[in-house]
């Protein structure tokens, strides 16, 4: 008891360790913890993305104290999707991790901006003209005042401007060309609505509603591979990248995945500890080519010669040699290879043609006359030893509902029919057949070799003889059994050009494309046995990963459908870890059918104006006066020349909108508003038909240079379409914009060439045609230099919007985590401002008006059957012109402009009337409308939109997307599926059911990511137990694919096809762009120069040009534009590494530094897409000017094939097929600079804009 | 200090009541005599200038030297943090400097624009005002230095705030931070020993941690010291 008192009860002593001696408590000062602790004290997290154009798509946290933004920081709450799947986490990249920059930094556009000299001039009319309309019209009746502006695009020169007054200018101005000239000539470009598919469609839904013109951007990025449509039927729909886990062999070709899908790329990654083996195919020694086990490094361009010979091998090896029931079975069930095709007679051989139809016999193989037996390809069934036509074809898909789809069995009898793949064993004869050689002509530049083959290569073909109507006979052999030949494979037939070893030197063998691609024989017979191995033993699990590297070629469908044809015959597609994984540019906008009606003003007025905007650059910004590529030069040895004789490629797009292929904008020459009063009492569609068949009125494409005939004013948003893409940059300065320009070229005019035949030529070319350029963005970029009117948009954490992708199956969104700085506000609210003050301004100039859209046959439509056989010009007498089936159809429309506001801010009628819908299938949504009433209300006031759900807020417009799109609103989904089920006669509803009561809206994707249902609207599956992949539910639910066969196609029979000798995939070499000649050799001074090609890949320090002018990203790379070169060319031109570099041909000029690395082979040099123009860039020698982007060497060259339209799968859609800009087949001169000259000297009056070709001391681009 | 008002109301963007009310805001300059008479001139010049220039001429001189670019940007944080992400929170530092006072930005403008900051220095007691005008001072002398190099009338202002701030600045070190508008790095090695971080665990590290040296991209290791106003709101 003695120590009871000195014990302590409650104390003991501090000893300062704890944990076994591994913690220690000290007493310092710890005032500096304050500096990361506070780093983490903060008001709230607010969830956003960065609507940039990639397909990473990465959902983010922004920090926010005090109403400001400190940062971000990458979130990981993505929900877990599959069982034994890595998961998502985390996705961002440094790009993304920099974007809080933006907000405060001095490159941000904080007020809107308005050229000086337009605003004087807009205040001076004003005097004069109180009401600006009339004082707008004031400025365009005089070209000097006109002029005075425009010329300073580029030169800097601008003012702050209030929002009111730049609204009311604008209005004004597409009020007065509205009323002048048409709607047609008020023009918007945006691109990938997925990244921020609300702030899309608030520009296109202005302009829609006022008939204003929207423009493509896929095919114009040359990011839409126009083999998926050809091939498919469908835009692009590929695997979300989690599936690369589920493949056995994967090759990355033409894709640099680590550099440009970061986010993604730990999936490539952790499948290689499944044991996957990964291939590489880049020209360069790129970063994806260090991730895999073999790296083959083809000649840049010639991948398709690379993909020809691996054909050769899989199709010999294990179709022909029997290797693998698996792919016998995929092709007769899913592919176009038993489909029969005529041959046709020529001088000693037959050649290639059409598919075999119903109608073709008489009595139509029993096909209904409803059933479109012109539109039945046939094949030959061995069960009943008969041709017959197959469910699922085009033909079966618009006729009698109920069984389009892809059960084996005759469309007219029901019976079940085995289809054959060879007539081999059982043919009535052996015929010699054509099939067209390109690659053996001498290339002008001696990078890319050449064979000397012939160009017309017979091979023996074992053929079918049938009886036709009329008791005609003719000869039909299967696709499958024209493979084989096309592969030039020896099956004993005897004959010449056909191998019987891979060591044999004729197209298509390994040998072969070693001399094409230089790559050895045994590695690429190597990668296509293992590939097709992988995919016979686990039934499709093999996958190519592809890219903007090898889309980017003139022939970019001979590449993609090389690789496709590799990945159909081992029976990947539509197979989980496997299939064609394409990810360039279009950003999967996945609730696109919830979308539509917000975007393009659907519910209140169909239909809109698109167009597919290549051909339009093409042709507006002139690119055609300089066209140098004959159609004589791509034409098959096989076409008729004759034919093709008075044909230069603007002609081929002219002929294209008259048929009703491509669209045309703008449409007419008169103004579409006034054809209902000139028509009087006669039908608007038969006045218009009239007179353009008397040729009173003219197409606009006719006469493109005509002041009735292009587009007057240009809205940009969530673009940098000046800076990143568009091809032919200085054309367009120069015609388009009438700005300063580098353009070194020669029209056809002053070389004295052929002119084109169907379009109008004057000797002098109109520059300046736009009349006000308006650009919205948060950053002054390269586009918004070149504008009049620059209105400050909010970022992506300053908005309430969307965002989708195909990479990952979960919607999120983009927040407005603090208000806008500055004055910007968020693309929704200055379209929604815009269009209050064009329905004030309207009165006097513009009421209830009758429009007239011309819309060319569409895909997805019962139109698509139009012109079945051969090529029907009405122009030409051929046939007569009928609206909707020989030329473009011809729609009414009622503009209701003072009303402009009120529809664009509720919803209309039309949803409840007409129904929703997307490719090719509708129903009705009058309970979503109703939702919509409750979710936002209704509109009260009185007028025409009185008892419609609002559409105020950007949140609004949210939940329109979500309430009506399938793949957000699980009853939409249910009954989407059904309405395909009325198609194919088939039960698909189980596949949405479980999800029947799922509603996303827009505070659960606030809450958390979440994982998409599915819809019919798309050909793979979201759900619980299989990652998405494109094709699935066309394999595993036998939905056709949306071609002519209904099935995918090896073979394309089209006219213009066989002509160009594209029936089946051959190797196109590059064309010759003749940008450069011998003539530089007479530079006048001894700078080295040399020639080499021009590449521009995706970049490592910015998505496109966003981040390129942020300044950590400068940072981590050179801090201004640079060019890539080999070390051995640069050693030609004594360049060394970080030196000044000058490129140019004649199409302009850039200035740069020079990264010499060992990664790029000889040959060739890159500069990273896209550099801004703003960014540290110097003058430019040649040219005198400030240097130029990567796109002021290229010039768009359109390809004929691509404007085939009026025929299932090629049939026109706004994104889906048509021509686009391809530039990758540039060679530009490279040398050193002697003298740098940062041109910081203020603009003086009466600078030249043009280049005058006399001073230069080179005479460039003579056609020859 | 009414003349900070007066300089803080020439930096704004141009407008007719600025143009209108020039003689005032030179009377308000003359009464309040607390410039040096050199200085006062060469404001007095170019506000004479400024008055008579046509209203759109000057705007459009304001949007290209004040709106376009980083190297005369008036928001002052641009030339202490750039791209850091300390920006983000000095900002808040300085705006909770505005709230002691009772007082918010009612306009949409941030805490560190120029304009603001003088307003608000203009309110302080002198004393305690001038002291942090001065701690901003190396950066408004710096754009000054910029601005004189491109002959802009601008330049007097500038002039006149530092002089009113009391700072004592050396020239060369104003001319040294003009010049390194972007860091002039000449040699790899130099850029690898900007960028080098310090050990983390190393002999600099004993008891007490300091701070890592700043990255490139952050204030500390500017070519010149820009003075303390990266602390300006923290000081408290």
């Amino acid at each position: 008891m003695g120590h009871f008192i000195d014990r302590l009860t409650y104390f003991s002593k501090i000893d300062g360790k704890f944990a076994g001696g591994h913690g220690i408590t000290t007493k310092e000062n710890r005032s500096w913890e304050r500096a990361y602790r506070d780093r983490w004290a903060h008001d709230k997290i607010v969830r956003s993305t960065h609507g940039v154009n990639c397909t990473g798509s990465c959902s983010w946290k922004i920090y926010v104290k005090n109403g400001l933004v400190t940062w971000e920081t990458q979130q990981t709450d993505y929900p877990r999707t599959r069982p034994d799947m890595p998961n998502h986490e985390p996705r961002g990249c440094s790009r993304g991790a920099s974007y809080s920059w933006y907000l405060y930094s001095a490159a941000r556009l904080k007020f809107p901006l308005v050229r000086s000299r337009l605003l004087k001039a807009y205040r001076a009319a004003k005097q004069v003209h109180p009401n600006p309309v009339n004082a707008w019209a004031s400025i365009m009746d005089d070209p000097i005042k006109a002029n005075d502006y425009k010329k300073m695009r580029g030169l800097g020169g601008f003012v702050r401007g209030e929002w009111d007054e730049m609204n009311e200018l604008i209005a004004a101005a597409n009020i007065y060309t509205v009323k002048t000239y048409g709607p047609d000539r008020v023009v918007g470009f945006s691109p990938i609505p997925a990244m921020s598919m609300v702030s899309y469609a608030a520009g296109t839904r202005y302009l829609s509603s006022m008939g204003g013109t929207c423009l493509s951007f896929y095919d114009w990025y040359c990011d839409l591979p126009p083999a998926s449509p050809q091939i498919w039927g469908e835009q692009t729909d590929v695997p979300e990248s989690a599936d690369w886990f589920n493949s056995g062999y994967i090759i990355a070709w033409g894709s640099n995945v680590p550099q440009t899908r970061t986010p993604d790329a730990h999936f490539f990654t952790e499948v290689r500890y499944k044991g996957t083996k990964t291939v590489s195919v880049t020209p360069d020694y790129s970063e994806v080519a260090k991730l895999t086990d073999i790296w083959l490094n083809p000649r840049q361009g010639t991948d398709a010669a690379m993909a020809m010979a691996m054909g050769h091998v899989v199709f010999k090896e294990f179709h022909l040699g029997k290797k693998s029931e698996y792919f016998e079975d995929y092709i007769r069930s899913y592919s176009d290879m038993p489909m029969l095709i005529m041959m046709e007679k020529e001088d000693g051989y037959y050649k290639p043609g059409r598919t075999l139809r119903a109608s073709d016999f008489t009595g139509n193989l029993k096909i209904k006359k409803s059933d479109n037996p012109d539109w039945c390809p046939t094949v030959y069934d061995e069960t009943s030893k008969s041709v017959v036509s197959p469910n699922g074809t085009v033909g079966s898909r618009w006729g009698n509902k109920g069984n389009w789809n892809l059960e084996a069995k005759d469309r007219a009898t029901g019976k079940d029919i085995w289809a054959q793949l060879t007539c081999i064993d059982d043919r009535d004869e052996v015929l010699g057949v054509a099939f067209p050689y390109f690659a053996n002509q001498p290339h002008d530049q001696k990078l890319f070799n050449h064979t000397d083959h012939e160009d017309i290569q017979v091979r023996n073909v074992p053929v079918r003889k049938v009886t036709l109507k009329g008791k005609k006979t003719a000869y039909v052999a299967t696709v499958y059994d024209l493979m084989a030949a096309n592969y030039a494979i020896d099956r004993g037939l005897g004959g010449d050009n056909v191998a019987a070893s891979y060591d044999d030197h004729v197209p298509y063998t390994p040998a072969w494309q070693e001399a094409i691609t230089g790559v050895d024989r045994a590695k690429v017979i190597q990668v296509a046995r293992e590939f097709a191995e992988n995919a016979d033993k686990t039934r499709g699990r093999s996958m190519v990963i592809l890219g903007a590297a090898i889309n980017h070629w003139y022939h970019m469908d001979m590449i993609y459908r090389g690789i496709i044809n590799l990945l159909m015959m081992c029976g990947c597609i539509g197979k989980s870890g496997g299939g064609w994984a394409h990810y360039v540019g279009q950003e999967k906008l996945r609730p696109q059918t919830g979308w539509i009606p917000l975007a393009f003003a659907t519910d209140w007025t169909r239909p809109p104006r698109q167009m597919n905007s290549t051909s339009y650059f093409y042709n507006h910004s002139n690119q055609w006066r300089y066209e140098k590529l004959g159609v004589d030069e791509i034409l098959s040895p096989l076409a008729d020349k004759e034919k093709w004789a008075d044909y230069s490629l603007i002609d081929c797009n002219v002929r294209s909108e008259r048929m009703g292929w491509l669209p045309s904008s703008p449409q007419f020459k008169d103004n579409p508003l006034g054809f209902k009063a000139k028509a009087g009492d006669k039908d608007i569609k038969q006045y218009v038909v009239d007179r353009i068949k008397s040729g009173d009125l003219e197409f606009c494409c006719e006469d493109p240079d005509h002041e009735n005939n292009y587009p007057r004013n240009m809205f940009v948003w969530r673009s940098n379409i000046l800076g990143s893409s568009g091809k032919g940059h200085e054309y367009i300065l120069k015609h388009l914009l009438g700005a300063s320009n580098s353009l070194m070229s020669e029209d056809i005019g002053e070389t004295g060439g052929a002119k084109p035949s169907e379009v109008k030529w004057h000797d002098k070319a109109v520059e300046g045609k736009l009349d006000l350029v308006i650009t919205l963005d948060f950053r002054m970029s390269t586009t918004a230099v070149y504008s009049d009117i620059v209105l400050p948009a909010a970022t992506w954490y300053e908005k309430n919007d969307l965002n989708t992708s195909d990479m990952h199956p979960f919607i999120h969104p983009l927040s407005r985590a603090v208000d806008p700085a500055w004055e910007s506000r968020s693309d929704w609210d200055i379209f929604k401002g815009l269009s209050k003050k064009f329905s004030e301004l309207c009165d006097g100039h513009l009421g209830v008006e009758d429009d007239l859209v011309s819309v060319p046959i569409l895909h997805d439509t019962p139109g698509e059957i139009g012109q079945a056989f051969g090529v029907k010009d009405w122009k030409k007498g051929e046939c007569e012109p009928v609206p909707g089936k020989t030329m473009p159809n011809l729609v009414p429309v009622k503009r209701d402009y003072p009303n402009l506001h009120k529809m664009f801010t509720s919803v209309g009628p039309l949803l409840e009337k007409l129904g929703n819908g997307g490719k090719g299938i509708g129903w009705k949504t009058g309970d979503e409308i109703d939702l919509l009433r409750g979710l936002n209300k209704v509109v009260r006031e009185e007028g025409i939109s009185k008892g419609q759900p609002k559409l105020e807020s950007a949140i609004d417009a949210c939940e329109v997307i979500l309430s009506l799109a399938p793949e957000t609103n699980g009853q939409v989904a249910v009954k989407a599926w059904k309405a395909l089920g009325e198609f194919t006669g088939r039960e698909h509803t189980h596949l949405a059911l479980p999800k029947q009561d799922e509603k996303i809206r827009f505070r659960d994707v606030q809450a958390q990511p979440r994982k998409i249902i599915s819809s019919p609207t798309w050909s793979g599956l979201e759900d619980e137990h299989v990652s998405y992949n494109a094709g699935y539910t066309n394999v595993h639910e036998l939905i056709p694919w949306r071609t002519l066969t209904g099935r995918q196609q090896f073979y394309q029979d089209h006219e213009w096809m066989r002509d160009f000798g594209e029936t089946l995939c051959v190797y196109k070499p590059p064309i010759s762009t003749r940008t450069i000649n011998d003539a530089i050799k007479t530079r006048g001074d001894s700078t080295k120069q040399i020639a080499l090609n021009w590449i521009t890949p995706h970049q490592k320090w910015g998505i496109h040009s966003t981040y390129s002018d942020n300044l950590l990203m400068l940072t981590m790379n050179r801090g201004g534009p640079i060019i890539w070169i080999s070390e051995i060319d640069a050693a030609k031109i004594d360049v060394i590494d970080n030196d000044w570099i000058e490129v140019y041909n004649v199409n302009g000029a850039i200035s740069a530094r020079a990264v010499v690395s060992q990664r790029v082979p000889e040959g060739m040099s890159m500069m990273y897409h896209a550099q801004e123009k703003t960014m540290n860039t110097p003058g430019n020698e040649v040219t005198g000017k400030r240097g130029g982007i990567h796109n002021s060497v290229t010039k768009a060259v359109v390809k004929p094939t691509h404007m085939i339209g009026g025929y299932a799968q090629l049939s026109w859609g706004f994104n889906y097929y048509g021509t686009v800009g391809s530039n990758r087949d540039e060679f530009v001169i490279v040398r050193k600079v002697k003298k740098l000259d940062w041109m910081e000297e203020a603009y003086e009056e009466g600078q030249p804009i043009n280049i005058d070709l006399g001073n230069i001391d080179l005479k460039l681009g003579a056609a020859k | 200090m009414r003349s900070l008002r007066v300089l803080s109301r020439l930096l704004v963007y141009p407008n007719a009541e600025v143009l209108a009310q020039m003689g005032a805001l030179k009377d308000v300059l003359h009464e309040d005599g607390v410039l040096k008479a050199g200085t006062l001139k060469k404001l007095t010049v170019f506000m004479d200038e400024y008055a008579g220039t046509d209203l759109m001429d000057a705007q459009e001189t304001y949007v290209e030297l004040f709106d376009r670019g980083r190297a005369h940007c008036l928001h002052l944080f641009e030339h202490v943090h750039g791209e850091s992400r300390f920006r983000g929170q000095a900002m808040i530092d300085l705006s909770d400097r505005y709230a002691e006072k009772g007082l918010v930005i009612g306009v949409g403008e941030l805490p560190d624009y120029l304009p603001v900051f003088l307003e608000f220095i203009s309110i302080c007691e002198p004393d305690e005002g001038l002291e942090t005008l001065a701690q901003a001072a190396p950066v408004i002398a710096t754009i000054g230095e910029k601005l004189k190099r491109q002959k802009s009338g601008y330049a007097s202002i500038f002039k006149a705030i530092v002089e009113l701030s009391g700072a004592k600045l050396k020239e060369a070190d104003i001319k040294k931070a003009a010049d390194a508008a972007l860091p002039n790095i000449k040699t790899l090695d130099e850029l690898d020993e900007e960028w080098q971080e310090p050990e983390a665990f190393g002999d600099e590290c004993n008891t007490v941690c300091s701070p890592a040296s700043a990255m490139p991209l952050e204030p500390a290791s500017q070519s010149i010291n820009l003075g303390d106003i990266s602390t300006i709101g923290a000081s408290q």
